[in-house]
């Protein structure tokens, strides 16, 4: 049961850190959702148009997102990773979930890597997310993953992305499982260290 | 599954991309181990900061606009069943907008409650003490009950209320709500003011010193749009001293209010307009 967290003036919620805020929103606080909802829709917003290609089918994931946010913030735990990676991760499952029910899932594979080639990585300053902050955050995980190896990155954009397991990535471009494996771990090892920085003032 | 081997896969689990079940082995050893716990946060974050690969796309502003009320107004639904009372309300923290509405009015209610509470252990004692008096007892718990049944219906009859005039308040103090006021040059001065809440479609009408409407006659309360459409809000009577009411709730997109009017029609109102407004107001 919710204990009720009494508002605070509204100006003071853009001075809470993500976590603050899940925190008010777990006591809560429909208030601290808004602010969240303001802060983050445009994040997972563009996930789940990369993923699903569709306004309607990505505007469902948007909501879903944010309503399980709202029902489980007391269950996000810091030490498990940042609220946008929490917040990604219930989007990007909910996209997923919904590419597989419509069995959809091998076109909308071919166009989102293809998506991947042609936009996120060739234009880091296009349409910016909000902030100063997002845009640097932005520049700084294009460039991390714009230096691995393009094998390396083709894995771990067809896991993300594709929502392929290593065995599928490996039927699917030619490899024996054993090389996705090690370039996938090598990638992921490489992103960790490179993005420590965002880590340290992740919230 | 051992360390090293948990260890070799917790990339692939950052990714969601191992089989199922080396997934629950993992997250079996991750359970038992604090560094593999670190670790998989990490690379969880490194595996959803890809999400800024996908190209930055804002939500078209309706769309936003609609997800957002869509979800705070579930959220407020769910709120209201899951909240027990406050056991004190809660001070607003110096705003000049009305407290959260979780814990508004729990005074009230925890004086109710606390009412039948101690109803509740007058039985009980009254139980205990009254084994010689078993008719005398009846008569008493019976008198007792119906006056806790009683009790039990005013508070809920008066959470109803409440519940009215919250929502009331909502709709006319909202950060979303428009204040659009009408007037007319006449002696009496009949005036309105339309609180519309952008946010959640309600509109509150509020009007003073009407003339009461001729017999047959009523009077209707117009939204007119930009494009000329126009939208009824309702027919509506005065009250003896020439007040009305008017609470209706009609989702329309924020800039397309040119005006509000209130037309004296026949009684039942008419599908458009009739005649000529008794009070006008501009939207801003």
């Amino acid at each position: 049961m919710r204990t009720p967290t009494p508002s605070i003036p509204a100006r003071d919620y853009v001075a809470l850190t993500n976590a603050e805020l899940v925190h008010r929103i777990a006591g809560g606080d429909q208030r601290a959702l808004g602010a969240l909802y303001d802060r983050q829709v445009t994040l997972v917003h563009s996930l789940a148009l990369r993923l699903l290609g569709d306004a309607d089918d990505a505007e469902d994931v948007v909501e879903e997102t944010f309503w399980q946010v709202w029902r489980h913030a007391a269950r996000y735990d810091a030490s498990r990773g940042s609220v946008s990676t929490w917040m990604c991760s219930i989007a990007r499952s909910r996209a997923l979930d919904a590419l597989r029910a419509a069995s959809r899932r091998p076109e909308r594979i071919a166009t989102s890597i293809e998506r991947a080639d042609d936009s996120a990585l060739a234009s880091p300053s296009s349409s910016p997310l909000g902030g100063v902050e997002e845009n640097e955050q932005r520049a700084l995980v294009r460039g991390a993953v714009a230096e691995l190896p393009p094998e390396q990155r083709e894995s771990i954009e067809l896991a993300y992305f594709g929502g392929l397991s290593q065995s599928e990535i490996a039927e699917r471009t030619g490899q024996p499982l054993g090389t996705i494996k090690t370039r996938i771990r090598l990638a992921m090892m490489k992103l960790r260290a490179r993005l420590s920085s965002l880590r340290e003032g992740a919230t | 599954m051992t360390h090293p081997e948990a260890q070799e896969l917790l990339a692939a689990l950052s990714l969601d991309a191992t089989s199922s079940e080396e997934r629950a082995a993992i997250l079996a050893h991750v359970a038992e181990c604090d560094a593999c716990a670190r670790e998989l946060g990490e690379l969880r974050d490194a595996a959803h900061a890809m999400a800024q690969l996908a190209p930055a796309v804002p939500m078209d502003p309706a769309r936003q606009a609609r997800v957002r009320a869509h979800l705070l107004a579930r959220a407020a639904e769910r709120a209201e069943s899951a909240v027990a009372p406050a056991p004190k309300p809660a001070k607003p923290v110096a705003i000049p907008m009305p407290p959260h509405r979780l814990t508004r009015f729990s005074t009230a209610r925890l004086v109710a409650a606390a009412a039948i509470v101690l109803i509740g252990v007058a039985l009980a004692v009254y139980a205990v003490s009254a084994g010689q008096r078993a008719n005398a007892m009846q008569r008493d718990t019976q008198r007792l009950l119906v006056a806790q049944r009683g009790l039990e219906r005013e508070i809920a009859a008066r959470d109803s209320a409440l519940a009215d005039r919250q929502a009331l308040l909502d709709a006319m103090t909202g950060a979303a709500v428009q204040v659009i006021e009408a007037g007319a040059p006449s002696a009496r001065q009949p005036s309105g003011k339309m609180f519309w809440d952008q946010m959640s479609g309600q509109w509150t009408f509020v009007a003073h010193n009407l003339p009461r409407a001729a017999p047959n006659r009523t009077y209707q309360l117009w939204l007119i749009t930009r494009a000329q459409r126009k939208i009824s809000a309702g027919v509506f009577a005065t009250s003896a001293s020439g007040d009305a009411l008017v609470i209706a709730h009609y989702p329309l997109a924020k800039d397309s209010l040119a005006a509000i009017a209130v037309i004296d029609e026949p009684s039942g109102g008419s599908p458009e307009p009739t005649t000529t407004p008794v009070l006008v107001g501009a939207s801003r």
